[in-house]
């Protein structure tokens, strides 16, 4: 009678010793239109056949589910409309293991572009820059109202990146942060002023 | 005649105190990047880490990341920075999937007239991202390496380390490790100049261990003589101290609700 008691205590001590060290990972990236999950353990082994849930953050109502395939990999469109919140992919590996990624929106195009994978952290590209130095040429401004729209949209939007980020964490802003976005705005209002008054000139 | 030798074997012993050790350094600001802190800064230096005396680290010959198998140079990315007043070099690095990244860096030759040689340190520091740690053991194939037995990142201060000592792929036998925390702030005294630097060797495998027991950033440089010369500054040919070093990053404990970092 004593024996199998103390059995069982071992096993079970054995069991629960064991379920910590197995931690699950999620990761999510975009990969042309799609959004490719990839769910391991940290051994590197898939989670193969698990639930994978998707998330709209600003809602926290779930858009979408699916299961892992047996290289504990998912493929699934880009939300479309596009979230402004980003997308929380949340792994369900059973027993109590669970991970999350949050997709930023600044991890996410709307309109895929052809190596998206890659530009994953590159994040929007820079073509003000060499805006810059024509400007400092004294060369004329060839920019449409279309282009110039485009190019504040990405600025503006590169430089709040950091302030959703953290409204999306739901933490105090930094406020260097917020007068460093301040200060990027009214910036940006400044070129499009000066570009204006050389326009009409 | 009794004391003339001691104070002669005295002297001889001061050039070979290891305190104020040399260190090639790489330290990260977050060698386990998070999803709240997606990129790292990677900062490469020259120093006696522990005293804070910085020595001007030229453009290395080389700086690679290691991940998956596969070997990308960062050379380019780096930008002139200064640490303890001193030539030093940064990049941010953000790691685009989950998993572990080695650097490594092999600067220029380094010649120390102190000792008569030039100094090579093979350095090396390990990430991990987004929570996966496969292949945190990986040895790289340097031409001399610390290849990490315990896991060189996620760990606390007091932790035991062992690594093992590697030269051109073999164990080295008995190999002497340097070892130094890197007092970044100057915040400690070293009771004695013996205290800078602390010493462990390796056993008939190479294989070493070493608990540290402050939270921060230490170092263990190997140091081999080389099996090739290189010129000194007036073009003779000097012997080549190869140091294999490796950077570990320990937390402190930190209570519930209580977060240094964020």
């Amino acid at each position: 009678m004593i024996k199998p008691l103390w059995m069982t205590f071992l096993i079970l001590f054995l069991t629960a010793g064991s379920a910590p060290a197995h931690r699950v990972n999620v990761f999510a990236y975009q990969d042309g239109d799609a959004v490719e999950v990839e769910a391991s353990f940290p051994g590197g082994r898939p989670c193969v056949d698990c639930t994978v849930a998707f998330i709209d953050p600003a809602t926290s109502k779930q858009i979408r589910s699916g299961r892992t395939d047996a290289k504990g990999q998912l493929r699934v469109p880009v939300p479309a409309p596009p979230l402004p919140a980003g997308l929380e992919v949340v792994l369900e590996a059973g027993q109590g293991h669970r991970a999350s990624w949050v997709l930023l929106p600044e991890d996410m195009t709307p309109s895929a572009e052809p190596d998206s994978a890659a530009g994953l952290q590159a994040g929007v590209p820079e073509p003000e820059i060499k805006q810059v130095q024509t400007l400092d040429n004294g060369n004329s401004i060839t920019l449409d109202k279309g282009e110039l729209v485009t190019l504040i949209d990405q600025a503006v939007s590169r430089q709040l990146a950091p302030l959703k980020r953290m409204l999306l964490k739901e933490r105090e802003p930094d406020p260097r942060n917020i007068v460093g976005s301040i200060g990027y705005l009214v910036g940006i209002a400044g070129i499009v002023a000066w570009m204006r008054s050389r326009r009409k000139a | 005649m009794k004391k003339i030798l001691m104070t002669l074997a005295l002297l001889f012993c001061i050039p070979h105190s290891p305190a104020l050790a040399h260190f090639g350094m790489i330290i990260a600001d977050h060698p386990v990047v998070t999803q709240d802190s997606r990129e790292m800064q990677l900062t490469l230096s020259f120093s006696h880490p522990f005293a804070g005396h910085g020595m001007d680290l030229l453009k290395p010959r080389v700086f690679d990341v290691y991940f998956d198998g596969k070997t990308r140079s960062l050379l380019g990315d780096l930008e002139p920075a200064r640490v303890m007043d001193h030539q030093a070099w940064q990049t941010m690095f953000p790691p685009k999937r989950p998993g572990v990244y080695q650097f490594v860096m092999e600067p220029q030759p380094y010649w120390e007239p102190a000792e008569d040689l030039s100094i090579i340190h093979y350095t090396k520091t390990v990430a991990c991202a987004f929570g996966s740690e496969e292949d945190w053991d990986r040895e790289l194939g340097l031409k001399t390496e610390i290849v990490p037995l315990s896991r060189p990142f996620g760990g606390y201060a007091g932790y035991s380390f062992t690594g093992q000592v590697k030269m051109n792929g073999q164990p080295v036998p008995g190999a002497e490790v340097e070892v130094e925390y890197y007092d970044r702030d100057k915040a400690y005294e070293a009771p004695s100049d013996v205290h800078v630097t602390y010493v462990v060797k390796a056993d008939p495998n190479g294989i070493f261990t070493f608990s540290c027991p402050r939270p921060g950033w230490w170092g263990f440089a190997a140091l081999n003589k080389g099996d090739f010369t290189l010129k000194d500054p007036q073009g003779n040919e000097k012997d080549v101290e190869l140091g294999a070093v490796l950077w570990i990053e320990l937390a402190p404990w930190t209570k519930n609700g209580d977060h240094p970092r964020e």
